[in-house]
């Protein structure tokens, strides 16, 4: 059997467009860099295409043989470096606002947390198939018991990231990704809810205990109030109303420029929210500057791709019989739709913003090519699976 | 089921986000005509001009200069318009040569971004007199702004420092608590300043203009000015003060002057500094070198710094003695030597005062009998009597944040320390020391019920505009002690005048006054060494701390004046001096009239 065409195609459908993207939403940092019309461009280019050369790459070769060297090789290779870039010198590792994210070679930046993610997925796989299996009502104390040393290794990653890289998105992604994964590698749905409900404690206490998040708590509260409060009967609205005070700059931005945009679009290269006012509108933002110029349309045109892409992989996930493959792929799909969800609900205001960029969307190296090995590993896994 | 359960979940998380782009994008037609409306019809905050502080006699305290500032457009650190943004610093720098070229890119870099869209302050005053040869060059480049910004100046600099307090730039905290900084830009940080913040700042005005597609105004729809004739007048004669700041040159302590109703005419802390180097910010260096200093020029001794009271607390404990368990008549016959739970409690004078009653206690500060009485008594009424008195307590000061002190009893001790009361404590605390912590206002207040028989709140403000400062006493002296107040006064009246008064030798003020000296030990002094230690053979931080706190004229009170003088050894020795001259300035200025 071949590897899943289809899926294949989706993805190259959506690197393709971040192609137009990187060009029609970088105006305002060209002008303003002054550097060439097609800096982005070609940069974004030659991602896109090492991407889908990644891809169709590792679709050829054999899944027994090949994907565990390469799972492994992700996820220890990436894990050495994360813990070495705090003693590494400035010239090789690029600091930005304190966060030591980005590795230098050859010219180009590398963040190792993109590569990380697809490793962690696949150490998680490999481990659950051999050691999880179903809980056949082993009781709650049991559970925790088995589940204890991925919680070390996950706060481990979780320290690197969430403190010495100050990237608390990837953590969120990872987190959710580990969650869910458990309940397909078989714990009982209590487990779940438990872990859910102490999780959700930790972040009630975390916001609380600074002042400057819960302002920021309220800040995106202000935003997304009323569309929640016309739904409440007046008496609990008026409890819960907090005075809209300077708009947080980004999403009110964001949602302009999807206002902007509304059902059609200003059609491309005619935004004017990514003239300067959006920050960061061709990474984190892009889908806010793609809803502005390809409208409403455009924007669920990518959803529905992203979507079927998703589909494409968990069906891969329910075809292949080794346990490891299923969860796999499983996990690599979750961690596509909780990055695209991330980002997604912060533009349109539905949560706080959380920098985290799209996959396959977002200017950026990294990130295509750490979901290009995602998605080229389960078309390798593909292979297994009958698709018919 | 648990599968289907998640695939659920997912379809309706997706589902929220697409339904939540669709209203943002076509339905919610609202904000966009808010928008619309945003666009035409601009809304103006005007910032009100801060008001200006007097003195009694309207000498200008804290005013406002006119100035300007300076500011710089947005994105000119790129390559493309480097050389513009060099071009400006340097006939910056050439024109105002006192600017300096690092502090200027610095305060570029810090606001510049690239999603910023407005000019960024680039030098925060330059005086008119400074700008107005250049304004005619300036104002023409297309990268620069000239926008007036008046600023608040102190004409007498470190004079009252610590009262009048000064202005600085708001905070993110100040903006959390006062939106209205967000426009003014500077807040009352300390003192007077800070007290009356709310009031000075005055009210923003507002204004309503349609523009046109390019942003330029068309015409004025609304206009309402700010409020900003908001003028404090204080009870400080400027002159008192100064002449007072000389008095205590090279000296660390505080003072107040006031009248019996609670007016201050002359407050003081030192070291001070010049209030005008907070306005525009101050080096790093120079903050540390203040802030790190053994003399804290930073506190205000007078609202903020805790002393024991020494035997300044003794006219009112002796009022409380002689109105609770003694009576006026009650004597001790002290021999120096007191022995307390096997400690050694000795009066400072060697050979004792022998036959001592209250009169005498006072005027000679006999240790032994305050000992004694406190042992009759007993620490919980002597620590609840205090408390009504006003220790422990603020004065309600128009200051902030004033400090209350301690007054130490039983229950204090168990709640701060977990450990018992002993008896020693006890006695420690009728001679002010030990636990017991005032500050040099708290004391003057106390002298001022001794005086009045009314406990009064001290205030600086006289006028709030046209509005004069309520003026308020408490009548908390119970009929008994109002009755006996004349004992302690002539005692106190005989510290200052009789030859056995502990301040007589060292005053020579015109105005016959009454008060008492204190001499608060800073270190414990082993009371069983043989030879006892004279305050001069200490080193300065171990000294004890000078207390001279009095009134006058005695005839009819007037004034209250109260100096304390850290590490300053004996009290009348120390503050007997500059006591004398306040009291000789205040009949010079004509304050008091008969002697």
């Amino acid at each position: 059997m071949g590897a899943d065409r289809q899926l294949f195609t989706l993805v190259s459908i959506l690197i393709g467009l971040s192609i137009i993207l990187s060009y029609t939403l970088t105006t305002y940092t060209v002008l303003l860099f002054g550097v060439n019309e097609f800096h982005f461009v070609i940069r974004q280019s030659i991602f896109a295409f090492l991407g889908i050369g990644i891809i169709y790459t590792l679709s050829q070769l054999n899944p027994d043989k090949w994907l565990k060297p390469i799972g492994f090789t992700l996820f220890f290779g990436s894990l050495i470096l994360m813990i070495a870039m705090p003693f590494l010198p400035e010239t090789i590792v690029s600091e930005v606002g304190g966060a030591k994210r980005w590795i230098k070679i050859a010219g180009f930046s590398l963040a190792p947390v993109e590569f990380f993610k697809v490793g962690f997925v696949y150490f998680l796989a490999w481990s659950f198939s051999r050691k999880l299996g179903h809980h056949d009502g082993m009781g709650l104390k049991n559970e925790f018991k088995r589940f204890l040393p991925y919680a070390v290794i996950f706060i481990m990653a979780m320290f690197i990231i969430a403190f010495l890289q100050k990237d608390l998105g990837q953590v969120v992604v990872l987190g959710a990704t580990l969650l869910f994964m458990l309940i397909f590698a078989g714990s009982s749905f209590r487990f779940f809810l438990t872990i859910l409900g102490g999780i959700f404690s930790a972040v009630v206490v975390f916001i609380l205990t600074a002042e400057h998040r819960i302002l920021r708590i309220k800040s995106w509260w202000s935003i997304a109030q009323n569309s929640v409060l016309e739904l409440l009967p007046d008496a609990i609205a008026d409890k819960l109303r907090v005075p809209v005070e300077v708009e947080p700059y980004q999403i009110g931005n964001s949602l302009n420029a999807i206002h902007n945009g509304g059902f059609f679009g200003t059609g491309l290269a005619n935004g004017t929210f990514k003239l300067g006012f959006l920050s960061e509108v061709h990474t984190d933002f892009v889908l806010a500057g793609l809803a502005e110029e390809f409208g409403f349309v455009g924007l669920l045109f990518v959803v529905v791709v992203f979507m079927w892409m998703l589909q494409r992989i968990f069906k891969v996930a329910n075809r292949v019989e080794d346990t490891s493959l299923y969860l796999f792929s499983i996990g690599i799909g979750l961690t596509l739709a909780f990055s695209f969800l991330v980002n997604a609900y912060g533009i349109s205001g539905i949560t706080p913003i959380k920098g985290i960029s799209v996959p396959f969307l977002s200017y950026g190296g990294s990130a295509m090519l750490g979901a290009s090995f995602g998605v080229g590993m389960v078309l390798m896994a593909s292979k297994k699976a009958d698709m018919s | 089921m648990k599968v289907k359960f998640i695939i659920l979940l997912f379809a309706s998380v997706w589902l929220a986000l697409i339904v939540r782009v669709f209203f943002l994008a076509v339905e919610s037609n609202i904000y966009y005509s808010k928008l619309s409306i945003k666009n035409t019809i601009k809304h103006e905050k005007i910032a009100p001009v801060r008001g200006e502080i007097v003195d009694v006699k309207n000498r200008p305290i804290a005013i406002n200069k006119l100035g300007f500032k300076i500011q710089l457009a947005p994105h000119l650190l790129t390559k493309k318009h480097k050389n513009e943004f060099e071009e400006e610093v340097a006939l910056l720098t050439k024109l105002l040569p006192s600017l300096d070229r690092k502090k200027i890119v610095k305060n570029y870099r810090k606001k510049d971004s690239f999603y910023n869209h407005n000019f960024i302050d680039v030098v925060q005053f330059i005086p008119y007199e400074e700008m107005m040869p250049i304004y005619s060059i300036l104002n023409l480049r297309e990268n620069m702004k000239i926008v007036p910004a008046p600023k608040r100046y102190y004409p007498y600099k470190n004079i009252a420092a610590h009262m009048i307090g000064y202005v600085a730039r708001a905070n993110k905290k100040d903006i959390d608590k006062n939106p209205v900084l967000e426009l003014i830009g500077y807040t009352g940080k300390t003192g007077i300043e800070n007290y009356y913040n709310n009031y000075l700042q005055g009210i923003p005005g507002e204004r309503e203009i349609k523009v046109n597609a390019n942003n330029q105004e068309i015409e004025e729809l609304y206009y309402k000015s700010p409020q900003e004739d908001t003028k404090l007048t204080l009870n400080m004669d400027i002159e008192l003060q100064k002449y007072i700041s000389a008095l205590f040159l090279g000296k660390v302590g505080a003072f107040v002057v006031m009248k019996t109703d609670g007016s201050i005419l002359a407050a003081g802390s030192f070291p001070n500094y010049d209030l005008n180097i907070f306005v525009s910010g101050m080096s790093y260096k120079m903050y540390n070198k203040l802030a790190s200093s053994l003399d804290h020029p930073f506190t205000n001794k007078l609202t903020h710094g805790l002393y024991p009271p020494g035997s300044s607390i003794k006219p009112l404990l002796g009022l409380l003695y002689i109105t609770t368990k003694l009576s006026d008549k009650w004597s001790v016959d002290c021999r120096s030597n007191l022995r307390i739970a096997n400690r050694t409690f000795r009066c400072w004078k060697e050979r004792g005062h022998h036959h001592t009653d209250i009169v005498k206690a006072i005027r000679e500060s006999c240790d032994d009998y305050f000992y004694k009485g406190s042992l009759i008594l007993g620490n919980q009424m002597m620590s609840e009597g205090l408390k009504r008195y006003g220790f422990g307590k603020k004065t309600g000061i128009d200051m902030p944040n004033e400090f209350i002190g301690v007054v130490p009893s039983r229950l204090w001790k168990l709640r701060k320390y977990n450990r018992s009361w002993n008896i020693g404590e006890t006695a420690n605390m009728s001679i002010g020391q030990g636990d017991f912590l005032v500050t040099p206002l708290q004391i003057a207040r106390e002298t001022a019920l001794i005086a009045t028989g009314k406990l009064i709140t001290p205030h600086f403000a006289k006028y709030i505009g046209d509005e004069p400062y309520k003026i308020e006493y408490k009548d908390i002296l119970t009929p008994l002690e109002k009755r006996k107040l004349p004992v302690i006064r002539k005692a106190m009246i005989q510290v200052c005048n009789s030859p056995h008064g502990t301040a007589t030798q060292y005053l020579h003020s015109k105005v016959r006054i009454a008060g008492k000296t204190g001499t608060a030990q800073v270190i414990g002094i082993k009371q069983d060494i043989e030879k006892r230690r004279l305050e001069h053979e200490l080193s300065y931080y171990n000294r004890s701390h000078a207390w001279f706190t009095s009134y006058g004229p005695t005839r009819k009170p007037q004034y209250i004046v109260t100096v304390m003088i850290e590490h300053g050894g004996h009290g009348g020795h120390a503050a007997g001096s500059i006591v004398s001259d306040i009291y000789n300035k205040l009949l010079e200025l004509g304050y008091i009239k008969k002697r």
